[in-house]
């Protein structure tokens, strides 16, 4: 996300660096992400939300090798748990549980090697933007 | 007879039959497990509070496998799970 806001600056906009809160309608649209004010220790939260159109995991790489690439649900039920808030409450917790399945079914899936470089700027904005990081420019 | 113990959750995720523990049982495992086609027909079982042979006369019939064999798969899981903690006592 540092490296997101450095490069791309005001056209990144980070609802959450820590855990936001994703809704998962169920008449089948779009999850949407929100902002919550619980935001970790760099504080970044915005009172807004946008629909969710992927989820990208993250590991590091070396130096010269970042490398991004769509992964199918089945691939990151693992990091996708680890990563979601799960009830103490069992009926609560099997319903989190039906959430993160219908979530993981409804949005594109990427992980990402990444070196903490521009290139790993470059490869996440591209496969997860379609667009091309450098004919792109910022807009105010 | 084998039972698990309350708390535990298994849910489908991306096709993956998943367990996690939530309140009292969440102080002794943290983490999930997944099970395979098997080891889900014998969780829901115990869960359920079937005989172990109840559970693996359905085992053999719904996958074409020998009694005797469903009956082994039954006591290699319910000794697994009960290694690990999970039935109620």
């Amino acid at each position: 996300m540092r490296l997101w806001c450095e490069h791309l600056g005001s056209a990144v906009t980070v609802i959450n660096g820590d855990k936001p809160i994703v809704r998962v309608p169920a008449d089948g649209g779009p999850p949407i992400v929100y902002g919550v004010p619980w935001a970790g220790k760099e504080g970044w939260q915005t009172n807004t939300s946008a629909p969710l159109a992927g989820i990208c995991f993250l590991g590091r790489s070396r130096p010269g090798e970042s490398v991004i690439r769509r992964v199918a649900p089945e691939e990151c039920v693992d990091e996708a748990l680890r990563q979601a808030y799960l009830p103490r409450d069992a009926h609560a917790a099997g319903l989190a549980l039906e959430l993160l399945d219908g979530l993981l079914a409804r949005v594109a899936l990427f992980r990402l090697s990444c070196d903490v470089s521009e290139d790993a700027v470059r490869c996440s904005f591209e496969a997860l933007a379609g667009l091309s990081y450098d004919d792109w420019t910022i807009t105010a | 007879m084998a039972r698990i113990k309350d708390g535990f959750v298994l849910r489908e995720v991306a096709g993956q039959a998943v367990v996690i523990a939530t309140g009292e049982a969440s102080e002794g495992f943290h983490g999930m497990v997944k099970l395979n086609g098997t080891g889900k027909r014998i969780w829901q079982g115990l869960t359920e509070g079937r005989t172990d042979d109840d559970i693996a006369r359905d085992l053999a019939q719904e996958y074409g496998v020998s009694p005797e064999r469903a009956a082994a798969d039954v006591r290699e899981f319910v000794e697994q799970v009960r290694e690990a903690g999970f039935l109620a006592s």
